[in-house]
C-alpha cells in the first residue's frame, strides 16, 4: 500500500475567534493530482497555509509523506519535500535567477548550477530573462518562474493556490500543460483554483464550502454531481471541459 | 579675483564635491536603519543612539588603547553584532505577537533610545566627546583648485568600502540573497524554507554594526558626539532613508548622497537654514512621491 502523501483529518483553523476550517479531512495519495475547488473565501488557501505551517491547525490532525507535521515549523516541511507556490508565486524584485537559487537556498553550488539547467531546460524563455526582475516579467512568464521556484528542491509534493490567476486564457492552457509534464515525473499535486479547465490535470477533487468540505471524490464522481455542475461548470463550461 | 560669474561656480563646485563626500558618510549612517526596516518592518528609532555609541566606543579606544579611530571603524563591527544579536532575541520576540508590530515597535526603540540615552549619561557623563583631528590623515586635500577638509575624505573614505562590503554581502552572497527576499516577502521566504528569524536576528545585527562603525567617523564629521545626539541623528536617518526609499538600499544610497550636497548647499548659500535640509526632504517626497525616489508602488530591494 502506497504510504499518503498529505493526510488532514477533522483539521480546524482559525483567524483569532474566527474559525474558518471545520473537521475537514483530505487524503492525497503520492503521485496524484488533487484540485480543490471553492468560492473566494470558502477556505481554500487557509487550508494550504495550514498545510505548509502558515496557520496552526487548532484542532485534528496532519501527516505529510507519512510524518506527523502538526507541530513542525515551515522549515521542516519544506526539508520534507513539500513545495508551495502561492499566488503571488515569487520574489518581484528580485531577479529571475535570483528567485531560483532561493528555491534550493543551502545546496552547493555544483547543485544549484544543475538545478538551474534543468528549470531552464523546461522552461526556455526564462533563459534569455534571468537577469531581469522577476516582477517585470509577463503573467504567464511569472508563473513559470514560480513553479521553476518551486522545483528547484526537487519536491515530492506541490502545493499551488491559484495558479491561473492573473492569466490569459492562453497562458492557463500552458500551465495546466506544463503540470501534466510534471505529473509525470510523480510529483504529487494539491491545487487549490476556482477555474474547473485545471480539472484535466487532475485525479482527484473536493470542493470547500464555508470553511467544509462538501465533496471529496474523482474527477468523474464531481460531473456526476449535478449541483456541482451548475455551481462549477455551467452549461458551457462543462461541455467545453466534455469536449476537452 | 574671480568675478562674480566665476564666484557662483566656484561655490557650485565646492557645494557639489563637499556634498557627494558628506553624502557617501550619510548614506552609511543611515544604510542599518533601512536594513532593519527592510528585513523587519521596524523603525529603529535608537539608531542616532547606536550611531553615538560607536563615536563614544572610538573616543574609548583611542584615549585608553590609543587605537587609531580608522581601526576602531573595524573594531567596533563584532562588538555591536553581538550587542544586536542579544538584543534582537530580548526584544523582538516580544513584539512578534502583536497585532500592530510596526507601532509598538516605535514605542519600544523609542524606550531603547532613552534608556541609551540615560546610561551613557549615567556611565560617561554629558560631556561632548572629540579627537583630536590629527589622530586620521588632517591636511585638506585639494580637488579643482578647491581645499576640501580632510575628515570629509577620511569619512567618505571609510564609508565607501565598508558599504561596498555590506552591497557585496546583499547582492553577492547566499545569505543576502535571503536577506532580500526576507525583505521582499516574509511569507514568500519561509514557503521556500528560509529561517526568517535568522535572517532577522543577522539583519539586526549588522545594521546595529553599520550604525556604530559610522559613529566612529560621525565624531570628526560633526565635530563631537554627545549623548543626547542620538534622536537628531535618527531624524536625519529616517529623512535619508525616505527620501530614497524605505527598504530599498540603493535608495539610501541616492537619498544620502542628494541629501549632502542639499546640506553643503544650503551651507553655502543659506547657513541658517541648514538644519531644515532633512525636514524638507521628507516633507518634500512627502507630497510629490510618498513611495520616495527609487520607490514603486510596491517595496523594492
Amino acid at each position: 500500500m502506497t504510504q499518503s502523501a498529505i493526510e488532514v483529518s477533522s483539521a480546524g483553523v482559525a483567524y483569532g475567534n474566527m474559525k474558518v476550517l471545520n473537521d475537514v479531512s483530505l487524503t492525497v495519495e503520492q503521485g496524484t493530482a488533487m484540485l480543490i475547488l471553492g468560492a473566494n473565501g470558502a477556505g481554500k488557501t487557509t487550508l494550504l497555509k495550514a498545510i505548509m505551517g502558515f496557520l496552526p491547525l487548532r484542532e485534528g490532525e496532519l501527516s505529510l509523506l507519512g510524518h506527523n507535521v502538526k507541530q513542525a515549523s515551515t522549515a521542516k516541511r519544506v526539508k520534507l519535500g513539500i513545495s508551495y507556490m502561492s499566488e503571488l508565486g515569487l520574489f518581484p524584485p528580485l531577479s529571475v535567477e535570483d528567485n531560483l537559487k532561493l528555491g534550493c537556498h543551502g545546496l552547493h553550488r555544483r547543485k544549484v548550477k544543475e538545478r538551474l539547467d534543468e528549470a531552464y531546460a523546461i522552461f526556455p524563455d526564462l533563459v534569455a530573462r534571468r537577469k531581469e526582475a522577476a516582477g517585470s516579467l509577463s503573467g504567464g512568464q511569472r508563473k513559470m518562474v514560480g513553479i521553476s521556484k518551486c522545483l528547484m528542491s526537487h519536491p515530492s509534493v506541490l502545493l499551488m493556490d491559484e495558479p491561473s490567476a492573473g492569466l490569459s486564457p492562453k497562458y492557463v492552457a500552458e500551465v495546466i500543460a506544463v503540470l501534466g509534464e510534471l505529473r509525470k515525473t510523480g510529483l504529487t499535486l494539491l491545487v487549490a483554483e476556482q477555474n474547473v479547465s485545471f480539472l484535466a490535470a487532475a485525479d482527484n477533487a473536493c470542493v470547500i464550502e464555508s470553511g467544509r468540505i462538501s465533496f471529496r471524490g474523482t474527477i468523474a464522481e464531481l460531473e456526476d454531481n449535478t449541483t456541482l455542475h451548475d455551481a462549477f461548470f455551467g452549461l458551457e463550461g462543462l461541455n467545453d471541459h466534455l469536449d476537452s | 579675483m574671480p568675478n562674480e560669474g566665476k564666484l557662483a561656480y566656484l561655490l557650485f563646485e565646492y557645494s557639489i564635491i563637499a556634498g557627494v563626500l558628506l553624502g557617501i558618510f550619510y548614506a552609511f549612517l543611515s544604510m542599518g536603519l533601512n536594513l532593519i526596516f527592510g528585513v523587519q518592518k521596524i523603525i529603529n528609532l535608537a539608531h542616532g543612539d547606536m550611531v553615538m555609541l560607536g563615536g563614544f566606543g572610538a573616543w574609548e579606544l583611542y584615549y585608553t588603547y590609543h587605537v587609531n579611530p580608522i581601526l576602531a571603524v573595524v573594531i567596533v563591527i563584532p562588538f555591536t553584532v553581538a550587542l544586536g544579536l542579544a538584543l534582537y532575541y530580548l526584544l523582538i520576540p516580544r513584539l512578534s505577537g502583536a497585532t500592530d508590530m510596526e507601532t509598538l515597535s516605535l514605542v519600544l526603540f523609542f524606550g531603547v533610545s532613552q534608556v541609551i540615552e540615560a546610561l551613557t549619561t549615567l556611565g560617561l557623563g554629558n560631556n561632548e566627546r572629540n579627537l583630536p583631528i590629527n589622530s586620521i590623515p588632517s591636511h585638506p586635500i585639494h580637488v579643482l583648485g578647491q581645499a576640501f577638509a580632510a575628515e570629509a575624505w577620511v569619512a567618505a573614505g571609510v564609508s565607501l568600502p565598508l558599504l561596498a562590503l555590506f552591497f557585496f554581502y546583499l547582492y553577492g552572497t547566499p545569505l543576502g540573497r535571503q536577506t532580500r527576499a526576507v525583505m521582499a516577502d516574509s511569507n514568500e521566504a519561509a514557503a521556500v524554507g528560509i529561517d526568517s528569524g535568522r535572517v532577522s536576528a543577522i539583519s539586526f545585527g549588522i545594521g546595529l554594526a553599520l550604525a556604530t562603525s559610522s559613529g566612529v567617523m560621525a565624531i570628526f564629521v560633526l565635530g563631537g558626539v554627545n549623548p543626547s545626539e542620538g534622536p537628531g541623528l535618527t531624524i536625519i536617518a529616517f529623512a535619508i532613508v525616505v527620501f530614497g526609499s524605505l527598504g530599498n538600499p540603493f535608495g539610501t544610497l541616492l537619498g544620502g548622497v542628494l541629501f549632502g550636497i542639499a546640506y553643503e548647499a544650503a551651507q553655502v548659500y543659506a547657513t541658517s537654514w541648514s538644519d531644515l535640509v532633512p525636514l524638507v526632504l521628507v516633507l518634500g517626497v512627502i507630497l510629490l512621491k510618498p513611495q520616495g525616489l527609487l520607490g514603486k508602488r510596491t517595496r523594492v530591494v
